[in-house]
């Protein structure tokens, strides 16, 4: 996807250094609010239908439903903002298949969702015409778009058990990521884009490690497999050495010309933890726990306003976080993480309820005439009538895992 | 038995090691314990290093148990003999150590590991405290580390092997463009196996080749496989071989956007790094600017002009040394500037047009620099030819007469092929016989003659050196240009006699003027080539000429223009002129003086004296008497006019606006007093512009004068002149 973070990452350089200098009057005492206190609100509500009404909101504002994919604005009120509107098709159907995965058995939800999850993948989850479209129509110039939606694919195809969904996933890595490997003045990686200069960027190698093991998670014992994880291996050992830096568990954005260039954004930080943690499990190795337990409390503590995860703008950053929930909850859900960080899970519960807690009381109006839209900052209510896709689909996400957390 | 025994040995030494060490920490105070566990990276771990000044590992461990030891990280070969040790983070005080990769790479070397292969290390962490160390009590953790791909860089690097263009014989192998130390380019067709060899001869030598992942190989059989052309980038800094495979080389037509579908000429790969068009015709109508665009690796570049300013014809097509035709790579199209249609392009050079023509793009690595070239299929070479006239040893008088020209010719070359047509020819002027100092040239296109009139010879024999009005030789010859490679034919001698010059005398004479045909009267000049005359002119002939003698060059008038000519002036009719010419403007000025010039009293209105013309510019009347008594309460007025039509307009004549102070007492000898000079005013108060007379003669009505208005040309300043008659 085209981004325009250099901004965002000049005001996050600020807020480190003003941050920085505040370390000294640090409050090392008793934490002065009562955690607990603070998230107690959270068990008054009821997390299923809070989820059920986001996703009926997002499917009725959002979604194409003759297509199963989703447009930009609501209603597709400026169509032209829908016709490039791919990567945002991966995670609006991730937060559907969130729903699906949860829906009690019997659920008429169940055949809807269904029906718009082959939808989408008839009409290429919205991918517009390319030179890198590929065997299957998924692929994009843009590696990252490609990798969201493989990642999507993979996640349909675990919930439905559609081959079809795995083998365009599996094809479009082939064709669209893996290929796109290079050795170079950046030392490897994966490069961004062939719409732009060579870059190899977090967005494309923290997603494409994330494609690699997700394959190998799904695929038989074999040589395939076993080249599955070593990819993983070679793109997360070269973001973990480059981008990753061990003495704060930050990731900086992208390497171009050898240079390493951009700040943390949360969605760097969510693929980096989630090919970390998915790395962990096929390995075993507590290495990579390790850095994603690192990345993830670094994310938890600096990328935050108020505890809150931070607005990091419009467009495409409006997605960003919604990225960093989803791979922080992969971690929430596995409890084998305690073996290598036994406080990691608590420190994900209490932040995730914290900020969902806060997204659904104060970032909505759940009046009767609302059209229920979330805004970049989940302190402050969103639009009354500018819609977002991508500001909805962070915000359901957020719902979503609140559904999983209360549960 | 022997075996087992030895074994027994072994085991037992190493329980006794283990339990002095145990021992050792139970004896000495150090107020410091071991490191207990070593934690990342895990045991078994395999690292494959990053070429990259940034690329690290992190390496962690428990902190002991007892006290604050500096730790250092230990790292041993796969026989665990220890090849190195780094201080850890933060002066040896953290339980952690950032690795470069550059430095595990240099670890890993020293371990015996070679460049690109991987191999086996060990690593453990030493606590130490006061010069007391401890090792770990930590399993030394595995580390398996792929060694990164850097080679050392040959001086020289060439392509090779049955899937090259070049065969697998050494002595054809292409030499590669260097772009640096470590760095080597080549635009080539692969199909099929290559290689790169470090000479191109027999004998030893070094192999590379490229992995399938763009890595650099080296080793006898090294080698790499590719179908396609491609620009293949070799660098032995960071170990790769980027073969970047390029499709659609196009002319585009300025205006054209970089991935335009149909370009004015699509390139076929040839050879070595060249591409042609075939069958193109240069366009003769519309955008006559150009310009290359290539797909590479699936992106669009410009292959334009390095110069950012629109581009002007070349001049020439010696695309070889010309460094106009040298080809700058774009690889951002959409950003060169706006209009990035028209961006970096190039201009046709204009005799091009029509022809038929292959363009070829050259980016061969036997070129010094990338650049683009036409083949018009034949080799522009010139041709002398054979001079006609003038004959050598002619002489020429320059006239300004218009239409005063020579007639120069040549035979020229014939046939009907290109080469014939786009020939052009000029004429040469030397200065001096050898030929070296060109004094100026006319071009004659494909002529063969051409006109050259006296003016441009004139200006040609100044450039010799010849002086102005006088004589000197000139040499001329006829050069043949073929796309501007030039030939001269051989040199003809030419005396030139240079034009006169502005007159500085001019005369009129002839039976229309007042002078007759015998008489001449000089003009008055007035600087700078001008010359005036206030005369009569009666029907019939008359000459303006330079000379009072009958032998000046003559000029004549047409309209408003003067030139030298043959012949007379003719006046149809009889009316007095001021007559002005411009020689350095060549203007005449004929303006006629209407009606009769009079002396007006200023006070009335209606008291005129008309002025006779008597000839030679002068306007007379004699025993008048003005009425000066208007204004009788200060006894009178003085003030008066003289007034001529001139032209259409009337004029009043008088030295200044206002004549001042008191009626004038004295008079001074004819022509001399300055207050009665003469000068035109256009102007229509009731007052100002005047002349006043003796004051003897305010209030009077009675008084008789005489009054002169003198305009001759022989009088330098014009004046009126009063004989007082009392």
């Amino acid at each position: 996807m085209k981004k325009y973070i250099l901004a965002l990452s000049a005001v996050a350089t600020v807020a480190v250094l003003v941050a920085c200098g505040k370390v000294d009057d640090k409050y090392y005492g008793k934490e002065p609010v009562d955690k607990a206190e603070m998230i107690a609100p959270a068990y008054a509500e009821n997390w299923t239908a809070n989820a059920d009404k986001i996703d009926e909101m997002l499917i009725e504002n959002f979604m194409n439903t003759t297509r199963g994919t989703f447009w930009y604005t609501d209603g597709n009120r400026i169509p032209g903002q829908s016709t490039y509107c791919y990567w945002p098709q991966a995670h609006a159907m991730d937060v559907i298949i969130d729903a699906y995965l949860r829906l009690p058995e019997g659920d008429e939800r169940i055949a809807t969702y269904t029906d718009y999850m082959s939808k989408w993948y008839d009409n290429k989850g919205n991918n517009y015409g390319n030179p890198y479209w590929g065997t299957y129509g998924f692929g994009n110039a843009y590696t990252d778009d490609s990798e969201w939606i493989i990642l999507t694919l993979i996640r349909m195809y675990e919930a439905t058990g559609v081959q079809k969904y795995l083998t365009a996933a599996a094809k479009t890595y082939e064709e669209t990521v893996i290929s796109r490997w290079t050795y170079d003045e950046n030392g490897g990686g994966i490069r961004w884009s062939f719409d732009a200069g060579n870059s190899k960027n977090a967005c494309s190698n923290g997603p494409g490690a994330l494609c690699a093991i997700r394959l190998w998670a799904n695929e038989e014992e074999g040589a395939t497999k076993d080249q599955y994880l070593a990819d993983a291996k070679k793109i997360y050992g070269w973001l973990s050495s480059t981008l990753y830096n061990p003495l704060t568990g930050s990731v900086a954005d992208n390497m171009s010309n050898g240079n390493i260039n951009g700040g943390a954004l949360t969605y760097n930080q969510g693929t980096f933890i989630g090919s970390a943690h998915e790395l962990y499990k096929a390995t075993g190795d507590s290495k990579y726990m390790a850095e994603a337990a690192r990345a993830t409390r670094y994310t938890m503590a600096s990328l935050t306003s108020d505890q809150v995860l931070k607005n990091e703008g419009e467009g495409d950053n409006a997605l960003f976080k919604g990225i960093f929930v989803r791979y922080a909850m992969n971690i929430w859900k596995d409890s084998s993480v305690d073996g290598v960080d036994g406080q990691l899970r608590k420190d994900i519960e209490w932040f995730m309820i914290y900020n969902g807690l806060i997204c659904w009381q104060k970032g909505v109006d759940k009046s009767e005439e609302s059209k229920w839209f979330f805004g970049g900052d989940w302190r402050n209510v969103g639009s009354s009538w500018d819609g977002r896709l991508n500001e909805q689909v962070s915000a359901s996400t957020m719902i979503e895992a609140m559904a999983l957390l209360m549960k | 038995m022997k075996t087992i025994i030895n074994k027994l040995a072994v085991l037992l030494l190493a329980a006794f090691a283990v339990a002095a060490c145990s021992k050792e920490t139970e004896y000495k105070d150090t107020g410091f314990s071991e490191v207990q566990a070593l934690l990342y990276p895990s045991g078994g771990d395999r690292i494959e290093l990053i070429e990259h000044a940034a690329a690290n590992t992190y390496f962690e461990w428990q902190v002991s148990k007892i006290g604050t030891p500096v730790y250092t990280v230990v790292f041993m070969n796969a026989e665990k003999v220890e090849v190195g040790r780094y201080l850890a983070d933060n002066n040896g005080k953290k339980s952690s150590l950032k690795m470069l990769h550059s430095a595990l790479n240099a670890i890993a070397g020293d371990a015996g590991i070679e460049p690109n292969a991987e191999g086996d290390l060990y690593w453990t962490v030493c606590a130490g405290l006061g010069g007391a160390e401890k090792l770990s009590s930590d399993e030394p953790h595995k580390l398996t580390l792929k060694r990164y791909s850097s080679i050392d860089a040959p001086v020289a690097l060439y392509v090779t092997g049955d899937g090259s263009e070049f065969t697998a014989d050494p002595a054809a192998a292409q030499k590669m463009r260097k772009l640096s130390d470590n760095e080597f380019e080549i635009y080539t067709k692969l199909n099929g196996s290559f290689s790169f060899i470090n000479r191109n001869a027999e004998g030893n030598k070094r192999t590379f080749g490229a992995s399938d992942d763009g890595r650099l190989t080296e080793g006898a059989e090294a080698a790499g496989s590719a179908n396609g052309v491609y620009r293949v980038t070799v660098n032995f800094k960071n170990g790769t071989v980027a073969l970047q495979k390029i499709t659609d080389v196009a002319l585009l037509r300025a205006g054209m956007n970089y991935n335009e579908a149909s370009p004015l000429a699509a390139l076929q790969y040839k050879s070595n790094g060249t591409w042609t068009t075939q069958g193109f015709t240069v366009p003769t109508g519309g955008d006559d600017r150009y310009r290359f665009r290539a797909v590479v690796d699936g992106n669009y570049q410009i292959w334009g002009s390095a110069s950012g300013t629109d581009a002007q014809d070349p001049g020439n097509l010696n695309a070889d040394t010309n460094p106009y035709f040298n080809i700058h790579i774009h690889t951002n199209p959409a950003g060169l500037g706006s209009p990035t249609e028209y961006a970096r392009v190039w201009k046709f050079h204009a005799p091009l047009k029509s022809l038929a023509a292959d363009v070829i793009v050259n980016m061969s690595p036997d070129v010094e620099s990338y650049y683009h070239s036409f083949d018009l299929g034949f080799d522009p070479v010139a041709t002398p030819v054979t001079l006609i006239a003038p004959v050598a040893d002619t002489e020429f008088t320059l006239s300004a007469l218009p239409g005063s020209e020579e007639a120069f010719s040549w035979v020229k070359l014939t046939g009907t092929t290109p080469d014939v047509a786009l020939t052009t020819y000029s004429v040469v002027f030397f200065a001096d016989a050898a030929l070296t100092t060109e004094a100026g040239r006319k071009a004659a296109n494909n002529a063969d003659a051409i006109n050259i009139s006296h003016a441009d010879l004139e200006a040609i024999a100044n450039s010799a050196g010849i002086a102005a009005e006088g004589q000197g030789v000139v040499y001329w010859a006829v050069e043949s240009n073929l796309l501007n490679n030039k030939a001269l034919s051989n040199a003809r001698k030419l005396t030139l006699n240079r034009l006169q010059g502005i007159p500085t005398e001019v005369y009129i004479t002839g039976v229309a003027s007042e002078y007759g045909s015998s008489g001449y009267k000089a003009l008055k000049s007035l600087g700078a080539g001008k010359f005036e005359i206030f005369t009569k002119l009666t029907p019939g002939n008359y000459t303006i000429t330079d000379k009072n003698t009958g032998a000046g060059r003559n000029f004549v008038v047409t309209g408003t223009a003067i030139a030298e000519g043959a012949g007379d002036n003719t006046s149809t009719e009889t009316a007095i002129y001021r007559i002005t010419f411009d020689f350095v403007a060549a203007t005449a000025k004929y303006e006629k003086i209407t009606g009769t010039p009079y002396m007006q009293i200023a006070a009335w209105k209606d008291k005129k004296y008309n002025l006779n013309y008597s000839g030679d510019g002068i306007w007379e009347t004699g025993e008048i008497s003005p009425d000066f008594t208007r204004e009788s309460a200060w006894n009178g007025d003085t003030r008066f006019f003289i007034k001529m039509v001139i032209d259409g307009t009337e004029y009043k004549l008088s030295k200044v606006k206002d004549f001042g102070g008191d009626d004038p007492t004295t008079t001074k000898p004819e022509g001399t007093d300055d207050r009665y000079y003469i000068s035109f005013w256009n102007d229509a108060s009731d007052w100002d512009y005047h002349y006043k007379v003796d004051k003897s003669y305010r209030g009077q009505n009675v008084k008789k004068l005489d009054l002169k208005v003198n305009l001759g040309s022989a009088v330098i300043n014009p004046y009126i002149y009063f004989t007082y008659n009392l």
